[in-house]
């Protein structure tokens, strides 16, 4: 059993969540509507995040060695804590036994900022290893100092919250959605001479209702996933057509450049690893690099003195053992760090679900209460939108390729009503709708939904359900919800518990 | 001389607008408009010398980085296999593909150009089919090379011309006519090669995607200093563009930067602005151009049985088949040492468009009509240039910041262009939304290499000539011209091309042999 969360004051854990629905205080009037409406049924406990053996963040056992080599140096790209300024750190990643060793590996170290987020990867991306989501401790309190102060949403034991504005700040008429970073370099003991930046005024964007947060995603499998074939993909959306039309369950695909199916991000945003981790590196660190190489802010000239990108391709050349670079080893460089970053996140084998809890109230074992809790997962039509597995095609990395990925996701969009909206537009995806997040792992996970607005997993099944207004339609979740909450006190605590498993 | 259906075109032709056929009405009815004062004659090409062709390297480069641009440019040239390669990087190619390097399209002048010119004779020629064939490769339009290259059963589209540009064809909007499209349908399937396998899918229709109006035409946009333009900071792109804002105002030009998605950067690569860095360029178009799925892009256009990996190796393998999805990956076991990586093709590419030079101004071609030596004509055409507002938009050049590849960092980029997108109005328009780069607007095209190129505007002139490529520097410039409709404003180079027009016709003669000069 983990520790109590906190979140806005008020207890979410081990509280029966009906009692909830009826403490629900006023402002959270969608929530409470929505609780008040069907919620009559619900009886289950989240036994919290699962503990034990992380059964995630190694790389994929199916690796050659050659590639696994590629580990160590990558883990640590993954690690590597940035600092404003300094120089790239290299070491030999193997001893050559002839003379004296080139530096083979450059970990990029420098370039964080003028305004970021968190100061590596891995600070975000920790739970349960580095690759996953957010830490049960808020790595953003590192980054107070007498120029900076954390903003009063993030809290020292809560998600860490990436704010985005959806309208611009100076005219709400005028779509933004972008990140608004958390932090600027100024009063760092690294700031670059003269920079002089302000965080951007959180209190305003939130007294105009214009400020939304997303958390960390975890990363495990996302090799698996962006090699999925669309055509599954399709496929998919189109069968069980009777049944989710009852539901009343769509979906749509985000298209990318290539007209194929975007499906990384909250909002399937983007299409693959790669253009991830370069986004990320600068939107979340401030990193520039070769395929985003505009500093986060350039008003002020005395913040942006690193050549740039800060992030770079390695190229020096001269190898060891005397090997003479040919249009077969051609180059041997190691690539830039976001690249790095990517090929760590794509080794990552998908997770490992665990052992169900099992609900002795009701007489049952572990696996009996895993075995029920699924099967009521798939009748309650949770299955429609949260599909079990894809199969990836013949893979170029052979060991990637045939294999079942336990994802629990369509990899579409669909809509989830006002009470999730955050009114922020990326491609198809529009200010109601966010991909299904794949489950797996979702049993070792603190904080529930883009926004972690909970660390209940019960209570983030009943914040599937929404009614529309007049700028949303109502969540595709509805039917589903109600189905949940019609479950006997035995089916929907063996469903909860099975996601634990997860 | 380029021809198309047996008819002349006519390249310096002064009269071309009178001789327009009048389906073209609309072009009739904005020539009318704006063209009655034109009188200047295009100098065509500037021939390609060693000492003012583009495609050579930045000079600066460190000798690492130095070891690697001409690999860059090998891998830049590399023909692409289906399987049996012999080579892991050369495989991948289709099942959909507009052509089978990047060099098929991006060729003239040089490799990481444009299209290559008429009558032109490409630097590459005779590539190996994996059944020991070969494909012979003609003057201009490289296509020609390739559509049935190693047994392929493709048909020419109609819209491609061996004089005309190498152009690509995107659909604006689905059959239905209504939801909107805009992706690149490729010209070519791999159905019928010797390295194809079983693969049978058809070529698009064409044909009735352009009788419903619903096929525009994109030609190549070269990569010649790359690397300097994507390293450029947004904040002076941003100053620029709020630079002498009443003479802007006045001729009704505004433009805006089409803005990243992911970070809010301004991208600055493509004819609408759409892409941010060449390496998020190279990703694209390895899939869409030759379809070569990769890291960017991993999946394969088409997913029809027996057109996805793997395929056979050839007989003339090594052992190089294609083995799986993404075609185009980082070879993780090019050296027995861990801890060398070679990246992916898009980052390679990226490495031969980031070290290539801009292009290399060379001499104006004298207006000896008037008397004016080579230097008079270009001085003056620059002044002309600067005093009709073209240089409003076509910024004459930004300065990079410093730059980690030091060889970068603190030039003076002569790019001609704002990096910003504008309205053209409809005669333009190709219906495409790409960011916040609507139907009709287009980022300002820069203009160094201009003097080397051989067809103009972003179709080539085909969508608004009737097939009919535009070879005419001076035509192009008229056709900045447009007038609004319901759908479209007018284009904000109106003012401007009215200046052109109002010129003598020394001052219009010599700001076109400027221009050819670039």
């Amino acid at each position: 059993m983990a520790e109590k969360k906190i979140w806005h004051g008020e207890s979410k854990r081990g509280l029966p969540s009906r009692a909830r629905g009826l403490l629900g205080l006023g402002f959270l009037g969608c929530w409470v509507l929505t609780v008040g409406v069907f919620a009559s049924a619900q009886t289950a406990t989240d036994p919290g995040p699962r503990t034990g053996t992380a059964g995630a963040g190694s790389f994929q056992s199916g690796l050659t060695t050659n590639e696994k080599n590629f580990e160590p140096p990558i883990a640590g790209q993954f690690d590597q804590a940035f600092s404003v300024t300094g120089t790239p750190a290299c070491y030999c990643t193997t001893s050559t036994g002839t003379g004296s060793c080139a530096p083979q590996t450059c970990q990029s170290q420098f370039g964080l900022g003028p305004r970021f987020n968190s100061n590596s990867c891995a600070s975000c991306h920790a739970q349960p290893a580095p690759g996953g989501s957010s830490p049960s401790s808020n790595p953003v309190f590192g980054f107070a100092n007498p120029s900076n102060t954390v903003p009063s949403f993030e809290q020292a034991n809560g998600p860490v919250l990436v704010p985005r504005f959806p309208y611009q700040i100076s005219d709400l008429s005028v779509p933004d959605g972008l990140v608004h970073q958390l932090f600027t370099i100024t009063g760092r003991s690294d700031n670059l001479p003269g920079c002089t930046l302000t965080q951007p005024n959180f209190t305003q964007a939130g007294s105009q209702g214009n400020l939304v947060f997303r958390q960390p995603l975890p990363t495990f499998g996302d090799g698996y996933i962006e090699i999925i074939e669309n055509t599954d993909i399709l496929n998919n959306l189109n069968s069980n057509l009777a049944q989710k039309q009852a539901y009343g369950i769509g979906g749509a695909a985000n298209i990318a450049d290539d007209g194929s199916i975007s499906r990384l991000g909250w909002k399937a945003q983007w299409r693959a690893i790669l253009p991830a981790a370069g986004a990320e590196e600068n939107v979340e660190m401030g990193v520039t690099n070769e395929m985003f190489p505009t500093e986060t802010d350039q008003s002020n000239p005395s913040c942006v003195t690193n050549p740039v990108p800060e992030d770079y391709t390695n190229y020096a050349y001269t190898g060891v053992n005397g090997q003479v670079s040919t249009y077969t080893n051609f180059p041997w460089n190691f690539p830039e760090g976001a690249d790095r970053d990517a090929i760590f996140i794509r080794f990552l084998e998908q997770p490992t679900p665990g052992t169900c809890i099992a609900d002795t109230a009701f007489g049952e074992t572990a696996a009996q209460t895993c075995s029920n809790g699924q099967q009521q997962f798939k009748s309650a039509g949770c299955a429609l939108c949260h599909t079990v597995s894809y199969t990836t095609p013949a893979g170029s990395i052979p060991s990637m390729g045939h294999i079942k990925a336990y994802l629990y996701s369509d990899l579409l969009l669909h809509h989830m009503g006002p009470c999730l909206a955050d009114n922020v537009v990326q491609g198809v995806a529009q200010g109601d709708m966010w991909r299904t997040p794949p489950l797996w792992n979702v049993g070792q996970r603190y904080w529930f939904l883009h926004d972690g607005r909970t660390n209940n997993i019960v209570t983030a099944i009943e914040d599937h359900y929404c009614t529309g207004n007049s700028q949303y339609p109502i969540s595709e979740a509805n039917q589903v919800v109600t189905k949940f909450n019609g479950l006997s006190a035995q089916n929907q605590q063996d469903l909860i518990n099975f996601l634990r498993s997860l | 001389m380029p021809s198309y259906a047996g008819k002349s075109l006519v390249p310096k032709s002064l009269f071309r607008a009178i001789l327009v056929i009048p389906p073209l009405a609309l072009l009739s009815l904005t020539l009318a408009t704006a063209a009655k004062a034109q009188t200047a004659t295009d100098p065509g090409p500037r021939p390609c010398k060693p000492s003012d062709c583009a495609g050579g390297f930045i000079s600066g480069l460190t000798t690492d980085q130095a070891l690697m641009k001409q690999q860059g440019s090998n891998f830049f040239a590399e023909v692409n296999l289906i399987a049996g390669g012999t080579n892991i990087k050369r495989v991948g190619l289709g099942p959909r593909f507009d052509a089978n390097s990047c060099n098929s399209c991006h060729a003239g002048p040089a490799n990481g150009g444009s299209s290559l010119g008429f009558n032109v004779t490409p630097i590459a020629s005779g590539t190996l089919c994996p059944d020991g064939t070969s494909i012979t490769t003609p003057q201009g339009n490289q296509l020609f090379a390739q559509y049935q290259g190693c047994g392929a059963v493709n048909t020419m589209p109609f819209f491609e011309q061996t004089n005309g540009p190498t152009v690509v064809a995107r659909m604006p909007f689905r059959s239905d006519l209504v939801t909107p499209d805009g992706h690149v349908h490729q010209l070519f399937t791999i159905t019928g090669r010797s390295d194809a396998g079983t693969c049978n899918i058809q070529q698009p229709d064409f044909e009735t995607a352009y009788a419903e109006g619903n096929l525009i035409f994109r030609n190549t946009t070269p990569f010649f200093g790359g690397g300097l333009v994507e390293i450029i900071r947004d904040s002076d792109i941003i100053a620029n563009m709020m630079a002498e804002l009443t003479q802007k105002m006045a001729l009704g030009i505004s433009g805006h930067p089409n803005l990243n998605g992911d970070d809010g950067s301004v991208n600055r690569f493509g004819w609408k602005a759409q892409k941010r860095s060449l390496i998020l360029f190279n990703g694209e178009a390895y899939n869409v151009e030759n379809g070569i799925s990769n890291e960017f892009f991993p999946n394969e256009l088409d997913e029809t049985p027996g057109c996805t990996p793997p395929f056979p190796d050839g007989p003339a393998s090594g052992g190089n088949g294609t083995h799986g999805v993404p075609d185009d990956r980082a070879d993780y076991a090019s050296l027995p040492t861990p801890g060398y990586l070679m990246p992916g093709d898009p980052e390679r590419f990226a490495i031969f468009g980031r070290f290539l030079a801009a292009p290399v101004p060379g001499q104006c071609v004298a207006d000896s009509a008037f008397g004016e030596t080579a230097a008079q004509t270009c001085s003056n055409g620059q002044t002309q240039f600067n005093n009709t507002g073209c240089v409003l938009c076509h910024t004459q050049s930004f300065t990079t910041p410093p730059s980690s590849v030091g060889a970068l960092g603190g030039q003076q980029v002569n790019l001609y262009s704002d990096l910003l997108v504008h309205d053209l109005g409809p005669c333009d328009a190709d219906n495409v939304t790409q960011g916040s780069a609507t139907g009709d607007q287009f980022r300002t095209t820069p203009l160094w290499g201009v003097g080397q190129r051989y067809y103009f505007m972003h179709d080539g002139g085909l969508n608004r000539h009737g097939l009919m490529p535009e070879t005419n520097i001076v035509q192009a410039i008229e056709d900045h011209y447009c007038v609004g409709n319901t759908q479209y404003p007018n284009s904000e180079a109106n003012g401007v091309i009215t200046n052109f027009n109002n010129l003598s016709p020394m001052n219009q003669q010599d700001l076109v042999n400027f221009l050819r000069s670039l």
